[in-house]
């Protein structure tokens, strides 16, 4: 498997008001193969979404480097998206749900059709054909975030950058999306990072796990998950796999988080 | 109520409890406006008012969000103009038409540019507040999706601060209102204000009377159509802010 996004000795540090600087993160490296779908678990306030947003070209790194597909990330790439965790502030209140999804396309080189078949089509995939002209402000949590999903695959993008995109949903509606994610991901075979500090989902979704741990924070282990796929959410939190690495990753950041 | 008030206000001047010549009865002021409209006279007064507030207000919103998105937006234009802002905008807006009459003179160009000044100030600050007031996330999507500081200004922070710029138009309205009044006395020639001042002057009571009820409803007429494009532009915020108090 290629490498298709590297991250090489990312660190950040950013100045605090009294003139010296705070370190977030410090030379990260991993690297994310073709159809992957690398978990980077963290406790929190370790700079998960910092990390994100540079990978993402939101955010430049203080040192090291982001490589994705052999160029040296400086801006948000055309083939990367990346999916808040706040969707309710990052969808466009004003906007019916077609709106918002149309809004990711205005800027592609897309005759009107085109648009117009992309929109229906990733509204159809989230489930939620029928929502068009529904504002944001009308659905419950999950349904906004759904949007958010069908908005990113719009674009159609190589590789999806998810900032704990579930965290604030409730537990029933939170199993569901990830299903639904792991549904996309091997059907349009994306490649994912998905940050999270929730050890139980980033076990549950990935096929590779990279562990943040420290302050600032570092990337400490990297493994491959062998829990089958499809997953599902009882017999895959029932696999004695499962529970493995669920407590190897808890025992690694447990110990980070007491500690710092 | 309104009626009411109205055959009081007849009764009491009939009775003569009050100078006649000062308070003329209702129906005397209703037959001098009706006669005032038919002869054009009034529409003509109106219609010059009606520019000059237009003009004025139309400036001031330009260049409210204009300044106002620059300076929310960008840091260096805040820390630049909001000096300046912030010593002309307690100045009472009456106060600058003897400067605009040194520079200007007493005709249009003056009455435009206070009602512009007078509007400008609660446009631009609250058009700043608005852009302040944009969510972080919301320009980091616009950003991920590669759209470009023109887009995201246009397409991002504008509706987003809407909410708060509109309710600028709305203080901004009222000022314009009372500017167009206030500049069109001096030198009381033309203009609905220019009209009333001048029948005052000239004793012709009714007819004044006349000009300041028009300039009521003129008043009211303008609100009802503002609230008509608050309410267009700002569904999907009223909506929220229904669903957010359930």
């Amino acid at each position: 498997m290629s490498v298709l996004l590297d991250v090489q000795g990312v660190g950040k540090a950013f100045p605090t008001p009294d003139g010296s600087s705070l370190r977030v993160l410090d030379s990260i490296s991993f690297g994310v193969g073709e159809g992957e779908f690398v978990g980077v678990v963290g406790p929190s306030g370790c700079g998960k979404t910092t990390l994100l947003q540079i990978i993402g070209g939101l955010l430049p790194p203080t040192d090291g480097r982001v490589v994705v597909d052999g160029r040296v990330i400086t801006a948000p790439q055309k083939q990367m998206v990346v999916v808040f965790q706040q969707y309710t502030k990052s969808l466009l209140p004003w906007r019916t749900v077609e709106g918002n999804v149309h809004f990711a396309l205005e800027n592609l080189p897309l005759d009107a059709a085109e648009r117009a078949r992309r929109v229906s089509t990733n509204l159809k995939t989230v489930g939620l054909a029928g929502f068009e002209r529904y504002y944001p402000y009308q659905l419950s949590g999950g349904m906004q975030q759904r949007v958010a999903i069908a908005r990113a695959l719009a674009r159609e993008p190589q590789i999806l950058l998810m900032d704990e995109p579930f965290s604030s949903l409730d537990a029933m509606t939170r199993q569901g999306l990830q299903d639904l994610l792991l549904g996309l991901w091997r059907e349009f075979r994306k490649t994912i990072v998905f940050v999270t500090h929730d050890i139980e989902e980033a076990v549950y979704l990935s096929s590779s796990i990279v562990l943040l741990r420290g302050r600032p924070s570092h990337s400490v282990e990297r493994f491959r998950s062998e829990l089958p796929y499809p997953r599902d959410q009882l017999a895959t939190r029932e696999d004695p796999r499962f529970l493995r690495y669920r407590r190897h990753v808890y025992e690694q950041i447990g110990t980070a988080a007491s500690s710092g | 109520m309104l009626v009411l008030l109205l055959v009081l206000w007849e009764g009491v001047s009939r009775a003569g409890l009050v100078n006649q010549f000062y308070v003329p009865p209702v129906t005397k002021i209703a037959s001098e406006l009706w006669r005032l409209m038919i002869s054009g006279e009034l529409v003509r007064h109106l219609g010059t008012s009606a520019v000059r507030f237009g003009l004025g207000y139309v400036i001031a919103v330009a260049l409210g969000l204009g300044i106002g998105l620059l300076m929310g937006y960008f840091r260096a234009g805040y820390l630049l103009l909001e000096p300046l802002i912030e010593l002309l905008r307690p100045l009472p807006p009456p106060a600058i038409i003897p400067i605009a009459i040194l520079f200007l003179g007493i005709d249009n160009q003056m009455k435009v540019s206070v009602i512009a000044f007078a509007c400008f100030f609660p446009i631009v600050v609250n058009t700043v507040q608005g852009v302040a007031g944009v969510d972080r996330v919301l320009i980091d999507t616009a950003r991920t999706f590669g759209l470009t500081t023109r887009e995201i200004l246009w397409k991002i922070v504008l509706p987003s601060a809407s909410p708060s710029i509109v309710a600028g138009m709305r203080i901004a309205l009222a000022i314009a209102l009372i500017l167009t009044v206030i500049a069109e006395f001096v030198g009381f020639t033309d203009g609905i204000g220019g009209f009333i001042l001048d029948m005052e002057r000239s004793f012709r009571v009714p007819e004044m009377w006349a000009g300041v009820f028009t300039l009521m409803v003129v008043g009211y007429l303008l609100n009802r159509l503002f609230v008509i494009f608050e309410s267009r532009t700002l569904a999907w915020y009223f909506g929220q802010s229904r669903r957010a108090q359930e």
